[in-house]
């Protein structure tokens, strides 16, 4: 069992992931960390289960996009293992990866800005299969909000999906977004506003 | 209050930071105000909507593509050292071996003379010779 994220959120709907190898589950992250920096191989994947949630889902509500937020989160954790020697043990590890993570979509958004448009995410794809299926309706139902969440611009988007999504504190979104924390309430005010506004206008179109 | 302020407690109250004292006073502006009341009802459906978006998973996939990077950060790792109580049975036994060695080597101390230890049993013909040395050749029955 891996132990709990160090994270918590301002509510709680996230339960910890199960692992294999569970002999060294009494340990903190900051001791997995620091075998991570040793190079061990096995702390390196005790630490990318126990993240790997938070960064995809992150990704891939700012992309809507499975493929890219996979590809995406692969290019965070390779990054941030790369940098994992600067990296303080005893600090929190989700922020910092959100921060990769969020660099990472920054600079795919920079490098092929048409991709990202509005209505060329997967949550807006129907082929017809898998109709019947209970997650495609769901995500069916989940268009108009997500259609809109792709027009709110960044950083506003990212506090939102942060705060309202993946449950961030303030002091989490500020860390992972390098802001204060009087700019990161900014942001989200003005976030919500516009994501209001995008809704009422029937999605953003 | 004014509208300007009320839609300043309307963004506190979303955050879940708004004070019970300034909550009421908020209330009681968007009971008298339909602008702000509509406001506070916009947000709070937009905010809903994206809290009520479902939590997505990684996919399985994503630990056997960063596998081979993995693999190639990775750096040997050096045996576990045991320990320290993992060698006590293994001290014990070798302590009770050594004490068992030293009795023996003390032995001597309590043993018959090393000239009666090396003392070979007689052969035949020395038990006839001591026996025609120090016995009356009349006192030996015949068999």
């Amino acid at each position: 069992m891996i132990t709990a994220l160090d994270w918590s959120g301002r509510r709680s709907r996230r339960q910890a992931p199960s692992s294999p190898g569970s002999e060294l589950a009494s340990l903190g992250e900051s001791d997995w960390v620091k075998a991570a920096q040793r190079g061990d191989r096995k702390a390196m994947d005790h630490l990318v289960r126990a993240h790997q949630d938070r960064v995809y889902g992150f990704l891939y509500r700012m992309s809507n996009n499975r493929d890219l937020a996979l590809d995406l989160t692969q290019e965070t954790f390779l990054k941030a293992f790369k940098a994992l020697g600067g990296f303080k043990p005893d600090a929190a590890m989700g922020p910092w990866l959100l921060a990769i993570a969020r660099n990472c979509f920054l600079d795919h958004t920079r490098r092929s800005a048409p991709e990202l448009k509005s209505g060329q995410g997967d949550a807006f794809e129907d082929d017809g299969a898998g109709a019947e299926d209970p997650e495609l309706l769901r995500l069916a139902s989940d268009t108009g909000i997500m259609d809109a969440l792709q027009h709110v611009p960044s950083p506003l988007r990212e506090a939102l999906v942060l705060r309202h999504i993946e449950d961030l504190s303030y002091e989490q979104i500020a860390e992972a977004l390098e802001a204060p924390l009087g700019t990161v309430k900014t942001w989200l005010h003005r976030g919500r506003t516009s994501l209001r506004n995008l809704l009422e206008k029937g999605g953003g179109a | 209050m004014t509208c300007q302020s009320a839609r300043q407690l309307i963004q506190d109250s979303l955050d879940g930071t708004l004070p019970p004292a300034d909550q009421n006073a908020l209330q009681l502006h968007l009971a008298s105000c339909a602008t702000c009341m509509q406001d506070q009802t916009s947000l709070s459906a937009a905010v809903s909507a994206l809290e009520a978006l479902p939590r997505v998973t990684a996919p399985p996939e994503l630990l056997s593509r960063l596998s081979p990077d993995l693999d190639a950060l990775a750096r040997p790792q050096p045996r576990k050292r045991r320990a320290a109580w993992a060698w006590a049975p293994g001290g014990a036994i070798a302590a009770g071996l050594l004490i068992a060695l030293s009795l023996t080597r003390l032995q001597p101390a309590v043993s018959p003379p090393p000239d009666q230890l090396a003392m070979e049993p007689p052969t035949s013909a020395e038990i006839l010779e001591w026996l025609d040395a120090s016995a009356d050749p009349a006192e030996i029955l015949p068999f």
